[in-house]
């Protein structure tokens, strides 16, 4: 009785709240269409992972596959080699690449003339700014034979320059370090905006307990940061599998298949390049669970400690 | 260092004063680290600057470090402006950029300003459009609904599909809500309408937030490519940074030319100056906004640090 009651009057607020703002719900219909559209209606798209999908036929023309091609993912000689490609990328891009923004944000926070933080700050925005295209364009003219970069790694090796991307041991090290180049600056504005907020009198109080500045890092700077460190860990952590499409796509080349085949590229190359939309699908799938396991423990882990997504 | 004035007169030291030598020394140790790290991330852009600027003969031998350019001429630039290929794609980035961006902040400014308001249903549509940031069906499915609206080798499939990234759209609407709640109670007792209130009271309000997405939205317009690869099969409609692509990742400049056959000699002898060139056009347009917007990002990034 009362839940029923409770659910009629939710119901007569509502109308009401609906009579009140009609320009504000009628304002957001298009947009919500956009979502139903572009986001839920490709999500319904997920079924092609169990069926042999052809578009023509549409799903009750399409031949019931279950978990066949999971299967078969699991089983293909690709398995193994992309799935050490991509979780090595990522585990070494989260130990290296993670870190560097907020050791930039502390460094330019230590530093106390304005004029060299705000000048270093401009330069190190500028990298995120040029699209992947042109970065990786720009990479693959310095690794070339005898570009920049192959010059100066063949004059510590006392080898002839090679082409660094042709070798698939230096497909990882030229991914990340590239990662670091472009995305370290910008990531660095989140960690040095938290930086600064933080309430100058502790710093204060502490000199006058006589904390060193090291001391004062550790005790005072780091603490204060932690809740958005670890925010943006469970958001990292989210995209395990995530090497991102378009990096690994263009770094790509036959001679480095062993270390820069990802699952991205591989969906694409055998689901759109090859139409075999069901496989593709099916690895998309698989990929995306994993991610959101990956981000539901990470959180779980996070909850722990006060600051976590949800 | 202080003094024997400073003392008696009590005068109050700064705490990012520096007070002690060590904390001198340390100062310009971090500094010039951090000096040798801002060269090096505009290293390689000014390289390829030099680069493109210099004579051809000159960028042909030259092998090592470029670090001021050589006998100084445009004539690359001349090279890769005469072959249509690169005007084309310049133009096509150029709608898209401009379309794409106006679609999309009028999208995302009024999902925004709506989500910022006091709806019953605004919790619902939160979780409607936070969830599509986690789950989407991935690059199948997504495709499939292009190919199915018949969009593919359609300029709109580059346009239509990016209209909010929910990212930003909960950057600005943090934003709306900080707009303090009294000025639109006393805007709308003057009879001001809902359009009214988004527009001539909050966003001049947000200003510095609305320029940040804004400069999101142009940069990922301007840069983005793979839509462009996978949609689009008509080469008039393809967007710069896909001719970049061709030249620069797939070492091939035969489609620069008017009749997409034959390369020129010109260019086939010039190619290095040509990559060069090209990537400079590339970037130039997000290089030239940056300073003009770097000064946004002290304050307006700050909304995107707190926990959304």
């Amino acid at each position: 009785m009362k839940k029923t009651f409770a659910r009629k009057e939710y119901f007569i607020r509502l109308k009401k709240d609906l009579s009140k703002n009609r320009v504000l719900y009628l304002a957001i219909i298009p947009i919500l269409a956009y979502f139903l559209l572009f986001a839920y209606v490709p999500l319904y798209g997920i079924f092609m992972a169990f069926f042999d999908y052809v578009p023509e036929l549409g799903f009750s023309g399409s031949q019931f596959m279950g978990f066949e091609y999971f299967r078969l993912f699991f089983q293909s000689e690709y398995f193994g080699r992309i799935m050490y490609n991509t979780f090595v990328l990522n585990i070494l891009s989260v130990i290296f690449v993670f870190p560097a923004p907020i050791i930039f944000a502390l460094l330019m926070f230590e530093i106390k003339t304005k004029a060299i933080v705000k000048g270093v700050q401009m330069l190190s925005y500028l990298p995120v700014f040029i699209s992947l295209v042109v970065v990786c364009g720009i990479i693959v003219d310095f690794c070339k034979v005898d570009g920049l970069i192959s010059n100066m790694v063949a004059s510590i090796t006392n080898e002839p320059s090679k082409n660094l991307l042709d070798d698939s041991k230096w497909y990882m090290p030229i991914y990340l370090i590239s990662d670091l180049w472009q995305n370290m600056g910008f990531s660095s504005i989140v960690f040095y905006a938290a930086l600064c907020r933080v309430d100058a009198n502790l710093y204060d109080a502490a000199k006058i307990d006589g904390a060193g500045r090291f001391r004062q890092l550790i005790s005072i700077t780091l603490p204060s940061i932690m809740p958005i460190i670890i925010i943006m860990f469970v958001i990292r952590m989210g995209g395990m599998l995530n090497v991102g499409f378009e990096k690994a796509y263009l770094l790509q080349r036959p001679l480095n298949a062993l270390r820069s085949e990802v699952i991205a590229t591989f969906v694409y190359k055998r689901g759109i390049a090859g139409s075999n939309y069901g496989y593709g699908t099916a690895v998309g799938l698989f990929s995306a669970i994993v991610n959101f396991a990956f981000l539901w423990s990470t959180n779980l882990i996070a909850k722990k400690t006060e600051s976590s997504l949800w | 260092m202080k003094n024997k004035k400073d003392v008696v007169l009590n005068k109050k030291i700064k705490s990012n004063q520096l007070f002690y030598f060590s904390d001198r020394i340390i100062n310009v140790v971090l500094s010039v680290i951090a000096i040798l790290i801002g060269l090096v991330c505009i290293y390689p852009v000014l390289h390829t600057l030099w680069a493109s600027i210099s004579s051809p003969e000159y960028v042909r031998a030259n092998k090592g470090l470029l670090l001021y350019p050589v006998d100084v001429t445009f004539w690359g630039y001349k090279l890769i402006f005469q072959n249509n290929g690169i005007v084309i794609s310049l133009l096509n980035s150029l709608f898209y950029v401009v379309a794409g961006v106006a679609y999309s902040m009028l999208f995302t400014i009024v999902c925004a300003y709506v989500l910022s308001r006091k709806l019953m249903l605004n919790g619902l549509f939160m979780k409607l459009i936070v969830f599509t940031m986690f789950f989407s069906g991935g690059l199948l499915p997504s495709y499939m609904l292009i190919r199915d609206l018949g969009l593919i080798d359609s300029r709109l499939a580059l346009i239509l599909p990016y209209a909010i990234s929910a990212w930003n759209m909960i950057i600005l609407r943090t934003a709306f809500m900080e707009v303090p709640q009294e000025i639109i109670d006393s805007a709308e007792l003057d009879g001001a309408g809902n359009l009214q209130v988004m527009v001539v009271i909050c966003l001049p309000l947000i200003k510095a937030t609305v320029a940040i997405i804004t400069l999101y939205y142009t940069v990922g317009a301007w840069n983005s490519w793979f839509p462009a690869m996978i949609y689009l099969r008509d080469r008039d409609k393809y967007p710069l940074q896909l001719l970049i692509r061709e030249i620069m990742i797939l070492n091939d400049t035969s489609k620069l030319n008017i009749d997409n056959i034959t390369q020129s000699e010109e260019v086939l002898n010039n190619r290095q100056l040509i990559k060069y060139c090209s990537t400079i056009v590339a970037m130039m347009p997000m290089m030239v906004i940056f300073p003009f917007v770097q000064k946004y990002f002290q304050d307006g990034v700050f909304v995107g640090s707190i926990k959304a």
